[in-house]
């Protein structure tokens, strides 16, 4: 329990330092309680008020978080307070309060508080500007295409099983449903896996693990015959796991690269720079 | 639109409550379909079909619900020409206003491209359903059979299979459909259940109406910056079921409850527990149920103690 009370304030932090829409939501409620009784859905704003103190105290937000289920976060217990619909109440009233019924003749009075309304806003959100990189995503998605087209212009219409960077795996299955992948998304995003009882093979991990590390050489020395060997676990992995395509990072290095071709019996062709090896 | 009567009297749905009713309807279907692949072992492509026939099904109660009703009430109804002869300057700068912030979240979703895909696998679940033409036989984000299976609570929610459908019907791409078509559609289903909302709110004020709808509109770009957000939701991941849920299922149920149509807060508890990981069907729309009841009594308990003071 006192871990989940931990999450709901670390939650609640989380919750109001990136944007201020809930100051926003605070404010507007506020003005809608101090509002006479009849002009105000009483029930609505009052259901509001007592939700959102009860995702405040860190103790009823656990309660919440409980009920909610573990599968979501401390923000998600949220969507019990109508914030946006509150917040756009306050500023319908806020607003036809000094531009009764948006008079032409009001104007003087009603347009500033319109537009301070609206720096409000601006100030408040984010306004348009998206919490992660869609161009990012959208440009490492077309080269993952690029070179799933690749393959797939080698393999034919045959089944591919696929062990690729996680570049590639990542939307791998998304941008076609016909490849089969040695480990998923799960595997770098552990949220993914509340939607399976899977577990991976230690002998699996380390072929994620390998692969991130695919651009150091080999070491020398003493740890030359420790890397050289788990190459070859590596390698055996594959085998026993059906997979029939491996591409290797374009900056991998060629010692692995060349201890990997030993080890399964391939040859590595080029693939819009990466080293591609069909089983 | 007759909302003022329609407050009065209680008992009359808006047309935008039938509206969202039938979509969600729709899920209901697909929930069918599914739990009769998941339970039945039925193929995907049975899903389909049932799901097609559940919704002529459908379609055919109404339409003859729809005829019923206009032959009770006579076929007398309000013109929209008589509608908008009431609409004064301002209200039509408020719709303009509405209209161009509406006709800019459709371009960002449409232009934008992929959405937020975070702690989700919806696109290749759908690509597992089509490939295999099984439900859940594989584990989507690998294309391999399951080993341990997945959790049931998840594996009955019936949203991908919905997605599939319309992607096997229309030969659309599963991308298109979850990135761009799915949330297109939940983004005017939220704003017609903020309609509905302000409808609720404002029943005898037409231009209080039209601002609430503005301020919800720019709100919801405004809270574009954060995932939980409902702004973040509708405009970049509207296919969640959880989206669907805070953006279209939420503020209708507040309409309806502000109306007092309790009853209606059923079906909406049965969608939730078809779209989103709920804690055995009680979910976000039970407890907003609960709580618009307790407060309701409490606002009244209020009153009567401070009229008795």
């Amino acid at each position: 329990m006192a871990e989940l009370i931990r999450n709901a304030w670390l939650g609640w932090i989380r919750f109001t330092q990136d944007g201020k829409i809930a100051a926003l939501f605070l404010a507007a409620l506020l003005f809608l309680q101090m509002r006479p009784k009849k002009a105000v859905k009483g029930s609505f704003v009052l259901y509001a008020a007592g939700m959102a103190a009860c995702c405040m105290v860190p103790v009823t937000a656990a309660a919440l978080m409980l009920y909610q289920t573990r599968f979501y976060d401390y923000e998600w217990i949220w969507s019990l307070v109508p914030v946006t619909a509150v917040t756009a109440y306050g500023f319908a009233e806020f607003l036809t309060e000094y531009w009764k019924d948006f008079k032409g003749s009001l104007w003087r009075r009603g347009l500033p508080v319109a537009l301070l309304l609206l720096g409000v806003l601006l100030l408040c959100g984010g306004l348009g500007k998206p919490g992660w990189s869609r161009w990012e995503e959208a440009q490492e998605r077309k080269q993952a295409q690029l070179l799933i087209d690749g393959i797939r212009e080698r393999l034919g219409d045959g089944q591919i099983w696929l062990w690729a960077p996680e570049s590639v795996m990542e939307y791998a299955r998304e941008l076609d449903g016909g490849i089969c992948l040695v480990y998923g998304r799960n595997m770098w995003e552990p949220a993914l896996n509340a939607y399976t009882y899977d577990i991976y093979d230690p002998s699996v991990t380390e072929l994620y693990q390998w692969m991130g590390q695919a651009g150091e050489a080999l070491p020398s020395g003493e740890g030359y015959e420790e890397g050289c060997a788990a190459v070859r676990r590596c390698a055996e992995t594959v085998k026993a796991k059906g997979v029939n395509c491996i591409l290797l990072p374009a900056d991998a290095a060629l010692d692995k690269v060349a201890e990997l071709e030993a080890a399964l019996g391939a040859r590595t062709a080029r693939l819009e720079g990466c080293y591609l090896l069909i089983l | 639109m007759d909302v003022r009567r329609s407050m009065k009297t209680g008992k009359k749905y808006l047309i935008g409550d039938y509206l969202i009713g039938g979509g969600f309807a729709i899920v209901g279907m697909a929930e069918a379909a599914h739990l009769t692949a998941v339970f039945l072992g039925r193929p995907f492509s049975d899903c389909t079909v049932i799901w097609l026939a559940l919704q002529a099904a459908l379609l055919v109660a109404a339409v003859g619900h729809g005829i019923v009703r206009r032959c009770r009430s006579g076929m007398a109804g309000r013109t929209g020409r008589h509608f908008l002869a009431k609409f004064g300057i301002a209200d039509w700068m408020l719709c303009a206003v509405l209209l161009l912030v509406i006709v800019s979240q459709l371009a960002f979703i449409l232009a934008a491209g992929d959405g937020y895909r975070q702690g989700d696998m919806t696109v290749e679940t759908v690509n597992s359903f089509l490939e295999t033409n099984e439900v859940y036989s594989v584990n989507p984000l690998t294309g391999m059979p399951y080993t341990g299976g997945m959790p049931l609570r998840l594996k009955i929610l019936c949203l991908p299979t919905l997605y599939g459908s319309i992607c096997s019907l229309t030969g659309l791409a599963p991308q298109f459909v979850v990135w761009r078509l799915v949330p297109v559609l939940t983004l005017l289903g939220c704003y017609l259940a903020y309609g509905l909302l302000a409808c609720s709110l404002f029943p005898e004020n037409g231009k209080k109406r039209g601002c609430f709808l503005v301020a919800v509109s720019l709100l919801l770009w405004a809270e574009n910056y954060m995932f939980c957000m409902d702004g973040f939701g509708v405009l970049s991941c509207g296919f969640r079921g959880v989206v669907i849920r805070n953006a279209v299922l939420l503020p209708w149920l507040f309409s309806l409850l502000i109306r007092k149509k309790w009853i209606a807060a059923l079906p909406c508890i049965f969608v939730e527990a078809c779209m989103v990981w709920t804690l055995y069907g009680l979910g976000a729309c039970a407890a907003v149920t609960a709580g618009m009841a307790a407060a309701g009594f409490a606002g009244k308990v209020y009153t009567a103690g401070r009229e008795a003071a």
